[in-house]
């Protein structure tokens, strides 16, 4: 860490290529999501068959998406629960 | 057969023309016989960055629709002897040439050629569907910088779904003293962000202006450090295995020590 870095830290200053890196990181995330709605969609699907081996979910109204978070892209899903699968434990 | 490399970028300014220009100049300085194709039709450029524009009768638009010979509308280089330019039109636009044309033209040109280099448009529309068709493979030329770097995943992921596989990474434009000073990203930072192989780093040359300005590119009797390291891609298209330059010139004791104390000069 040079002189500048140092002063930065203890400014809690991020430089200017932290700051294009995050930038594009979190931009590269939505691109590609939004590039290939078919990506998401079949990530729902098989998020919809493991979570089935557990309780019952509503299909109709899951849904996966990305969703802006602090400084990172957040992938949010939800599921309505139906009901749990009981005895699931002695079944398996 | 000659090899048919498609050199692109998404985002327009990043130096794919330049690229396009001094590859085919280091390869043919390496003895092979060597086609730049200007795929850009109806904003040409690869003519004026190789000094060729007085010599254009006939373009690539003549050739697909068969007004010229293939051989009639390649344009010698003024120095070297393998070197050939195939322009493009300036009158038409994209849509003047259909994918299955380029493949076609790219396929009759690797019979004769051991390198065919196409200088793909700006974009993702037509014109890069075009200059994309005939290629065994892809160069991505990018800058340091976001916007340029977000289109270069663009392309990559289009590059993907066009089945041509394992695209090669040229990181343009590369100012090391900014590098070290924090306020450029570094080429790990893009290398690792985009998830290809990098194949060179170009650093930020005024010399690049000056060749333009003349017509000549900066690989011929340059030994600049961005002349060096497009020789060197050059190099490592023909299958060579070549160290990446140190863009860094200060790596003596004295300018180590400044650079850990923050004092690193300015190159």
């Amino acid at each position: 860490m040079n002189i500048r870095g140092f002063f930065n830290f203890i400014l809690r200053r991020k430089s200017s290529k932290t700051i294009a890196r995050e930038r594009l990181r979190h931009v590269l995330i939505q691109d590609r999501a939004e590039a290939s709605p078919h990506l998401l969609e079949l990530l729902r699907e098989e998020l919809h068959g493991v979570i089935s081996r557990y309780m019952v979910v509503d299909s109709q109204s899951s849904r996966v998406f990305l969703d802006q978070g602090e400084g990172a892209a957040l992938l949010k899903a939800t599921f309505t629960v139906k009901s749990f699968k009981r005895g699931r434990d002695e079944a398996s | 057969m000659g090899e048919v490399l498609v050199v692109t970028s998404g985002k327009g300014g990043v130096g794919k023309t330049t690229t396009v220009a001094n590859l085919g100049t280091g390869l043919a300085m390496a003895g092979k016989k060597v086609v730049l194709v200007d795929a850009d039709i109806g904003l040409r450029n690869l003519d004026v960055v190789m000094g060729l524009e007085n010599r254009i009768v006939f373009d690539l638009v003549d050739v697909v629709e068969n007004r010229c010979r293939l051989k009639q509308a390649l344009i010698r280089d003024k120095r070297l002897e393998g070197l050939f330019l195939l322009p493009a039109s300036q009158a038409k636009d994209k849509s003047a040439v259909k994918p299955e044309q380029m493949e076609k033209l790219c396929k009759s040109l690797s019979s004769d050629y051991d390198y065919i280099l196409v200088d793909c448009p700006a974009g993702i529309e037509q014109g890069f569907k075009n200059a994309i068709a005939g290629a065994d493979r892809a160069l991505i030329v990018t800058t340091p910088e976001v916007s340029a770097v977000r289109d270069a995943d663009r392309i990559i992921g289009l590059l993907e779904a066009a089945e041509l596989k394992d695209p090669r990474l040229i990181v343009n434009r590369l100012r090391p003293d900014m590098v070290r000073r924090g306020d450029m990203m570094d080429v790990e930072d893009i290398r690792e962000i985009l998830a290809i192989e990098l194949i060179g780093v170009v650093p930020d040359d005024e010399g690049i202006i000056v060749s333009t300005n003349k017509g000549e590119p900066i690989v011929n009797g340059g030994s600049s450090l961005a002349a060096r390291a497009f020789l060197h891609i050059s190099r490592r298209l023909m299958g060579e295995e070549i160290p990446f330059l140190n863009l860094d010139r200060s790596d003596g004791f004295f300018s180590r020590l400044k650079k850990i104390m923050g004092m690193g000069s300015r190159d």
